[in-house]
């Protein structure tokens, strides 16, 4: 029962300890609030590279350095962290990222600065908390939690229409959650009033038969975290409040939202692994609002006049991508969809950063009040077009290994759908590029876009790295990424395929070493 | 005459001290000039602390008292240790405010304490006419204290209000324990749970028990019994509604629950109709609570909307609901009397709060008072890791693991999510008064010296505040408490049974008794 590593929460609750020291400081000393931020974010960092380091991926068991101990114990509730590859790599792009957020709001941020940073700090606790945790009322209160800092950030220091993008964000999610909640407790007493730990549960669903003879509940449970995840994600239906909360927030907050993998994480981690049987009946309309959703998002991006909220649609696009290769069921597919996870904060994180430095010298998103910015920005848009064409998945950028993996796997079991998807890349190039021409080539028309700076030293140390990585993702991913994924990604795969009818199978064994083989379905309907 | 021994007097000791320190505040109030009525409180919380002590020697002993009509054990100890705590804090919260308001009478006191002991009595007894008993005092108190402020129009209006409909809800309460007493025969709630169901189906017990519901519902606030409930709260002196809205209903649901253990055999009956009440009271609540400008009549219609989720840990009938539910009022004591009491800090005489805009820009000017205010407000949405969250938890989970064995398990279910939507419909009005607070420029000025103000009400709102979190990060050691307490709930209903049928040999779950018809 009682299992201490400490490592994983050391790293959870770091950056809420940076929180507390900088709500120690002086509120006028806001240099050395920036400060206390940069360096929690970066301490984290440096901690979550150590994790990194100690993470062994071919080892018999999926989770390491577990922290186990009871909590309430009446309701057999652990406090349960614990971390497989999948999660390394969220922890890592979280903990990535979270430096970037600080250090765009340097500038950005001029009002209530310690608040804001503040804030920052215990998002980041809540969304490290979320990836790493193994019980799911610990995971829910980490998920929920989430929405108090993202409230405020959006709310406090977000755009004109901000107060209505933060509660819509705030009620969309937390009706998700709500129904999630019901699910997690019927959860509970389906495994015999036992347990709220994931693999204690996944247990009892592939061995145990849970589900066996029940396929109502098992879809309707499925059903309440699909919603939970879905509206997270965001998938089609549940998208809306995705381009207010990125227009208005502030360019940090955006950056977050971004980083927020947590539905597309929440379906990798729950969904396949507890309802096998559910997913395997729901992937085909799954995977139609996925296409739609790509489809449609591409084309609503086409159609924008706001930087902010073209990112946020291509950014929907890009999620039914990814949906797609989740619930391809392959082996591959879900591999490509991590590593997209990954690659598409990481370019969408860095696009944004551009956008917000654009509009810090102009005071607009608007596409029109912009071009021919090439001739007086030159490494400005080498940059962007770099972090563009990762976007639309050009080879060598992190956007291509992701969507080739993914793509791959998707055709493996859906050819038709993964055919209009990949349109999606068609699309992306139209949207993309056309944007990126209207905003950089051209004539320099507008007699305010003459004197524009270049790029600022701040805005070189926040993109050069970023764009690193994203080639580091692009050209050379296996080592960095798949070795440490591809374990992981197995052990999910053989829960997807429960063999409880036969009581004598032994139990699914992960293969290690496997580089992205692909794995047939083995349920066949 | 029976006999009263000491172990009888015994049993009730706590709501007795209350009630001798309600006539010691008396007593000392005469003697004291008009300025100075501090002792008051101090004597006040004297007896309440005593009171609790007597709780705690109560504890696990299972007393039967007065041949049986009262009975202390755990559950009522749990809920009189609430009521107690609620008084404590309502006491803490009004020194200083009703001496700004003029009304500083040392009556105030000894109205609150009586109120209380009466809402303690509906907690310990087990026989309808005590708890009718119980109900009056709780009520003619509070009718009194409503109108306080006598030179108020709006309070003269709230108790004038309040009179005439609690005492109608009072009759409905009356009339049902004598239909009840004629359908069975009895108004001792165990020898009615040992009744066949025949004589429990009998048209006068079921329309007896339907007006009991009616008149308890009045005084829980529940939907349509609720309409008394945003005038009554707007009108009253904050102080009073900070200790209305959670004492009353932590009254009235101890008794419901008593009653509604009666009405299992009943459940073909009576579940439907619980179920209806339930999602009313969540959804009128809810939704009617948005439109409110005014915060205290926000604040009302939340009452009522969290009356609807203490409900539905009821409908569940098993100790994780009744557990629940415990954990609940507890957790709504703290946050709802801290954010009545944010605005007691803020309200100064000639100008209180009225208006929720009232509150714009305090983030600024009063950042704690802000950042406590946000606090209960994230708690009574019911947001992680806050108090609000984990008796929601909790109370639905009650509900969800009835759905496991009842036969109608979707009307459960669709309880728990219809409960856990129109919660996320409340997080609307809650977050309205959080950005308002925070994401607006400041409107007006706020009395500078806040935290000086009143050190009594510093000190239970920083209690309030500390619970309302440390609650929800670590409630594991009071949930147990709350476990134990309702599992003694049920075993005078078994023995009883065992009673008339010797050769039952385990005890039967809530459950199991309502499936078994």
């Amino acid at each position: 029962m009682f299992e201490f590593h400490g490592l994983l929460t050391l790293i959870v609750f770091l950056p809420a300890a940076f929180a507390l020291l900088a709500a120690l400081l002086p509120k006028t000393n806001v240099k050395a609030i920036q400060g206390m931020a940069l360096v929690g974010t970066l301490v984290v960092l440096a901690v979550s590279i150590f994790l990194y380091a100690q993470y062994t991926p071919n080892s018999p068991h999926q989770f390491q350095l577990i922290d186990k101990t009871p909590w309430i114990s009446s309701l057999h509730i652990n406090y349960f962290l614990g971390m497989d590859g999948i999660s390394l790599l969220m922890v890592l792009m979280t903990t990535v990222i979270f430096p970037f957020v600080v250090g765009v709001s340097f500038k950005e941020i001029t009002q209530r600065t310690r608040e804001y940073y503040c804030w920052v700090l215990v998002m980041e606790t809540a969304i490290l908390g979320v990836f790493l945790s193994l019980n799911l009322v610990l995971y829910y209160i980490f998920w929920e939690g989430m929405l108090i800092p993202m409230y405020f950030i959006i709310g406090i220091w977000g755009g004109p229409k901000r107060i209505y993008a933060t509660v819509k964000f705030f009620l969309y999610t937390m009706i998700g959650s709500m129904v999630m909640l019901v699910s997690i407790m019927a959860l509970y007493f389906l495994a015999g009033s036992t347990t709220f730990d994931l693999p204690e549960l996944q247990k009892h669903v592939s061995i145990g038969g849970m589900f066996s003879g029940k396929q109502a509940t098992d879809i309707l449970l499925f059903l309440g975290f699909f919603l939970a995840f879905g509206i997270k994600a965001p998938v089609f239906p549940f998208h809306s409040w995705v381009p207010d909360a990125y227009a208005e927030a502030p360019t940090g907050g955006t950056i977050i939202l971004v980083a927020l993998k947590m539905g597309l994480y929440g379906f990798i981690r729950f969904c396949l692994p507890l309802f096998p049987f559910a997913v395997k009946a729901c992937a085909p309309v799954i995977i139609a609002l996925a296409v739609i959703g790509i489809i449609y998002a591409a084309f609503v991006a086409a159609m924008q006049t706001d930087l902010k909220r073209l990112i946020a649609y291509s950014s929907i696009s890009h999620i039914g991508v990814i949906m797609l290769g989740i619930f391809a069921l392959t082996s591959l597919g879900l591999t490509g969809a991590v590593v997209q996870m990954v690659s598409h904060t990481l370019t969408t994180g860095a696009l944004f950063i551009l956008v917000g430095a654009l509009y810090a010298r102009r005071q607009s998103y608007k596409i029109a009040d912009y071009g021919g910015l090439m001739a007086v920005m030159p490494m400005f848009t080498v940059v962007f077009l770099i972090a563009t064409l990762s976007s639309v998945a050009l080879p060598l950028t992190s956007g291509f290994t992701g969507e080739i993996l993914l793509l791959m796997g998707s055709f493996q079991t859906n050819p038709w759908a993964t055919g209009f998807a990949t349109t999606a890349a068609i699309w992306s190039v139209v949207y993309m590029l056309w944007m990126f021409q209207r905003v950089m080539y051209g004539k320099l028309d507008k007699d305010e876009n003459r004197s524009l700076p270049d790029m600022t030293r701040g805005e070189k140390l926040a993109l050069f790295p970023l764009v690193l990585l994203i080639f580091a993702l692009g050209i050379y991913p296996t080592p960095l990424i798949l070795d440490k994924v591809n374990p992981t990604v197995n052990t999910v795969m053989s829960q997807t395929a429960p063999k409880y009818n036969d009581p004598f199978a032994a139990p699914p064994i992960s293969t290690p070493k496997l580089a992205a083989v692909a794995m047939q379905p083995r349920g066949q309907k | 005459m029976l006999p009263v021994t000491f172990s009888d007097v015994f049993a009730v000791s706590p709501l007795l001290i209350v009630v001798i320190t309600a006539m010691v505040v008396l007593m000392v109030d005469l003697a004291l000039p008009r300025d100075r009525k501090s002792a008051c409180v101090g004597v006040s919380l004297f007896g309440l602390v005593l009171a609790a002590a007597a709780c705690g020697l109560l504890w696990r002993a299972q007393k039967e008292a007065f041949n049986g009509t009262v009975i202390a054990d755990d559950f009522a100890l749990a809920f009189q240790l609430i009521l107690i705590i609620v008084t404590a804090l309502s006491v803490l919260l009004s020194e200083k405010y009703i001496q700004q308001k003029g009304i500083n009478y040392g009556e105030y006191y000894a109205l609150m304490l009586f109120s209380a002991s009466g809402a303690m009595l509906m907690a310990t007894s087990r026989e309808l006419i005590t708890i009718f008993i119980g109900l009056e005092v709780l009520s003619i108190a509070l009718y009194v204290l409503s109108g306080f402020a006598r030179t108020e129009a709006r309070s003269e209006e709230s108790a004038m209000k309040y009179f005439l409909l609690g005492a109608f809800s009072s009759g409905f309460f009356l009339y049902g324990i004598a239909l009840v007493y004629g359908g069975a025969g009895t108004t001792r709630l165990d020898t009615l749970t040992a009744l066949p169901v025949a004589t429990l189906l009998s048209p006068y017990s079921v329309s007896g028990f339907a007006l009991l519901i009616v008149g308890l519902g009045f005084k829980a606030a529940i939907v349509p019994f609720h309409s008394w409930t945003p005038d009554v709260y707007e009108g009253a002196p904050t102080s009073v509604t900070a200790f209305m809205s959670a004492g009353a209903k932590a009254g009235a649901f101890a008794a419901l629950i008593r009653v509604a253990i009666v009405l299992l055999p009943l459940s073909a009956v009576f579940n439907d109709v619980f179920w209806a009440l339930a999602i009313l009271t969540m959804v009128v609540g809810n939704v009617v609570a948005i439109v409110q400008t005014n915060i205290k009549r926000m604040l009302a219609y939340s009452s009522i909307a969290h009356a609807g989720y203490i409900l539905v840990g009821l409908i569940a009938q098993n100790s994780d609901g009744h557990a629940g539910i415990l954990f609940y009022i507890l957790a709504y004591t703290f946050m709802n009397l801290g954010a009545f009491g944010v605005l007691i800090l803020l309200a100064r005489r000639g100008q209180e709060l009225n208006s929720i805009e009232d509150l714009q820009g305090l983030a600024q000017s009063q950042p704690w008072a802000a950042a406590l205010m946000g606090l209960f407000m994230f708690s009574l949405a019911g947001i992680p890791p806050t108090a609000g969250f984990m008796g929601k938890f909790y109370v639905f989970i009650g509900i969800v693991k009835a759905a496991q064995t009842a036969q109608n398990s979707s009307l459960f279910y669709s309880l728990a999510i219809i409960g856990l939507v129109a919660s996320v419909i409340g997080a609307a009005y809650y977050l309205r008064i959080v950005y308002t607070m925070y994401f607006m420029p400041a409107k007006r000025e706020y009395p500078a010296d806040v935290w000086g103000f009143s050190p009594g009400a510093n000190f239970a709102l920083i209690v309030s505040a500390i619970l309302t979190l440390g609650l929800g990060i670590l409630p594991s050691g009071l949930y147990k408490t709350a476990v134990l307490a309702a599992g003694s709930l049920d075993r005078p209903a078994a023995i009883s049974r065992q009673a008339v049928t010797p050769a039952v040999p385990a005890v039967p779950t809530p459950i199991e008794r309502a499936s078994i018809h």
